[in-house]
């Protein structure tokens, strides 16, 4: 029975990566579409969960619009950038439990170092952040080297993630992402706010990893990359709704938690032990999204110029 | 009526970890409360805590210990934690030289943000790394001599004097609390929460607050 279960639940898998190559080859048809978007939300396939978010993040119109650049800045940062010694020493601890960045100097760990000195000299407002180099080896799992360079510079720079206010110095996204979250928490769920405030358990606290790195370490990884998904797909307005939504699925839990408790809980516990399965989690966020847009609180009021990228 | 609660404390000292970016603050942290060390672990950022406790002349002293961010670009979110603190280990890595120049940048900062009382541990982390070593023992006695710092080597790694520093750190601030060193805080105060944002990190408690 068991074998028969997994037989079909291979089927269907094979189906969707069928649907989805057949939208890949179709790209302007499909791109954006209510059927694309319902798709994504399901969950992108393994196998082309590269070539999804390497199209909607325009990595290839980026490597054919600057054509050597990549090549220039690796260069240039393995001599120049002063950040070489962090970088080394954050590569050296990032996803070091999965098969590809396991050993240390393997093909993977250099890919990783490159995009991240090439980085550091692309965009000199940023240079080197620690979370990126969390950010830079997701999606490495998923694309090429160059590819990987100009996915993250995508999602730094582009307007529909702007990643860039999370690391410059002083953090200002981050700061105002806090506040606004801060802000949301207090209307929809006030009494666990009430109850993280009595506990000196601020948002300062939690929260940074989950906006930094768009909850890389922070939930299982399972779900992260379901709502990486979604987060490639809908840009920095799905952040606060995630957000509301961990605490909105743990309240009860929550609540009974002291100051102690609830670090461990959230630097710990919750990516070992999720209280929904990643169905019940998106679909927790598909309802929390829309309520946020209908309220109009899914963002933080508007992006000051200063957080944006002046000229890469 | 339950005295066990994990509530129950005489007094809450709040001691933090700096130091560069991979000098093994983490790894400290985690061997004196939990008695783990994680080849695999990630880097810190911004701040994260744990605790534990300890019996001290009878006094049960609940240390709640901030480990930070190294990388430069944090201490502007780091440094506002080290309000209240009563203790502060600074750590560096004695296999590179580089970690320990940058002390006196850490002492400063310490200096320009934290209570003038605090005790100050320099901690020479990672003397597993025998064959490496970089800074001598003597150098960094010396240092700790001149700037009034405890000083203290360590290995996170296979435990030598994890134990020991933590203990000296919180004996040493018990000593300055009975003496009254820290005149600005709350000494004696009743409360039921731990606290961090602290004019009043040292809360001495009389019962639990769960009876």
């Amino acid at each position: 029975h068991h074998r028969h279960h997994h037989h079909q639940s291979k089927l269907a898998m094979l189906g969707r990566t069928k649907k989805w190559l057949k939208m890949c080859e179709n790209w302007s048809v499909y791109y954006p579409s209510e059927k694309l978007y319902r798709r994504v939300y399901k969950g992108l396939p393994l196998p082309v969960r590269g070539i999804v978010w390497s199209k909607i993040l325009g990595t290839q119109k980026l490597v054919t619009d600057n054509p050597g650049v990549y090549e220039k800045m690796k260069m240039a940062g393995r001599q120049w950038c002063l950040d070489v010694r962090q970088i080394d020493l954050d590569v050296n601890r990032t996803f070091r439990n999965h098969i590809m960045f396991r050993r240390r100097y393997d093909v993977k760990q250099q890919a990783l170092f490159n995009i991240l000195v090439a980085y550091a000299m692309y965009n000199s407002d940023v240079g080197y952040c620690q979370g990126m180099s969390q950010i830079a080896a997701l999606v490495l799992m998923f694309l090429n080297e160059e590819d990987a360079f100009w996915a993250l510079a995508s999602l730094i720079n582009g307007s529909r993630y702007k990643m860039h206010g999370f690391f410059i110095p002083g953090f200002p996204k981050l700061l105002r992402y806090q506040d606004h979250y801060n802000l949301v928490l207090k209307k929809l769920m006030p009494k666990v706010k009430k109850h993280l405030d009595k506990h000196e358990m601020f948002p300062s606290l939690y929260t940074l990893k989950w906006l930094m790195q768009c909850f890389l370490d922070r939930i299982p990884f399972s779900l992260t990359l379901r709502f990486w998904d979604i987060f490639v797909l809908e840009g920095e307005s799905v952040l606060i709704a995630m957000c509301i939504v961990v605490i909105k699925l743990h309240r009860s839990q929550i609540v009974k938690m002291n100051m102690d408790e609830l670090m461990q809980f959230f630097n710990d516990d919750l990516c070992r032990s999720f209280a929904a399965d990643d169905d019940v989690a998106v679909a927790s966020l598909k309802n929390t999204i829309d309520d946020l847009r209908r309220l109009k609180l899914h963002l933080p009021p508007t992006t000051p110029e200063s957080e944006l990228l002046e000229r890469p | 009526m339950s005295f066990q609660g994990p509530e129950e404390y005489d007094y809450l000292f709040k001691i933090v970890l700096i130091g560069d970016s991979g000098v093994g603050k983490s790894n400290l942290l985690s061997r004196f409360t939990r008695n783990e060390f994680n080849l695999e672990s990630k880097s810190t950022i911004g701040v994260e805590f744990a605790t534990r406790s300890i019996v001290v002349e009878g006094k049960k002293l609940k240390a709640q210990i901030w480990d930070t961010a190294g990388q430069e670009r944090f201490r502007a979110i780091t440094s506002a934690y080290y309000r209240g603190a009563v203790g502060a280990m600074l750590v560096y890595d004695i296999a590179k030289h580089a970690t320990f120049e940058n002390i006196d940048r850490w002492l400063k900062e310490l200096r320009d943000h934290a209570d003038d009382n605090i005790v100050v541990l320099l901690v020479g982390n990672k003397t597993d790394l025998r064959h490496l070593r970089a800074v001598m023992s003597e150098d960094a006695a010396e240092y700790a001599d001149r700037n009034n710092l405890i000083f203290i080597e360590t290995s996170a790694l296979d435990s030598t004097n994890v134990e020991h520093a933590f203990q000296q750190c919180l004996n040493e601030v018990y000593k300055r609390v009975a003496d009254r060193h820290f005149s600005n805080v709350n000494i004696g105060q009743t409360t039921a929460l731990p606290t961090t944002n602290l004019q009043s990190t040292i809360l001495e408690k009389k019962f639990c607050c769960n009876s």
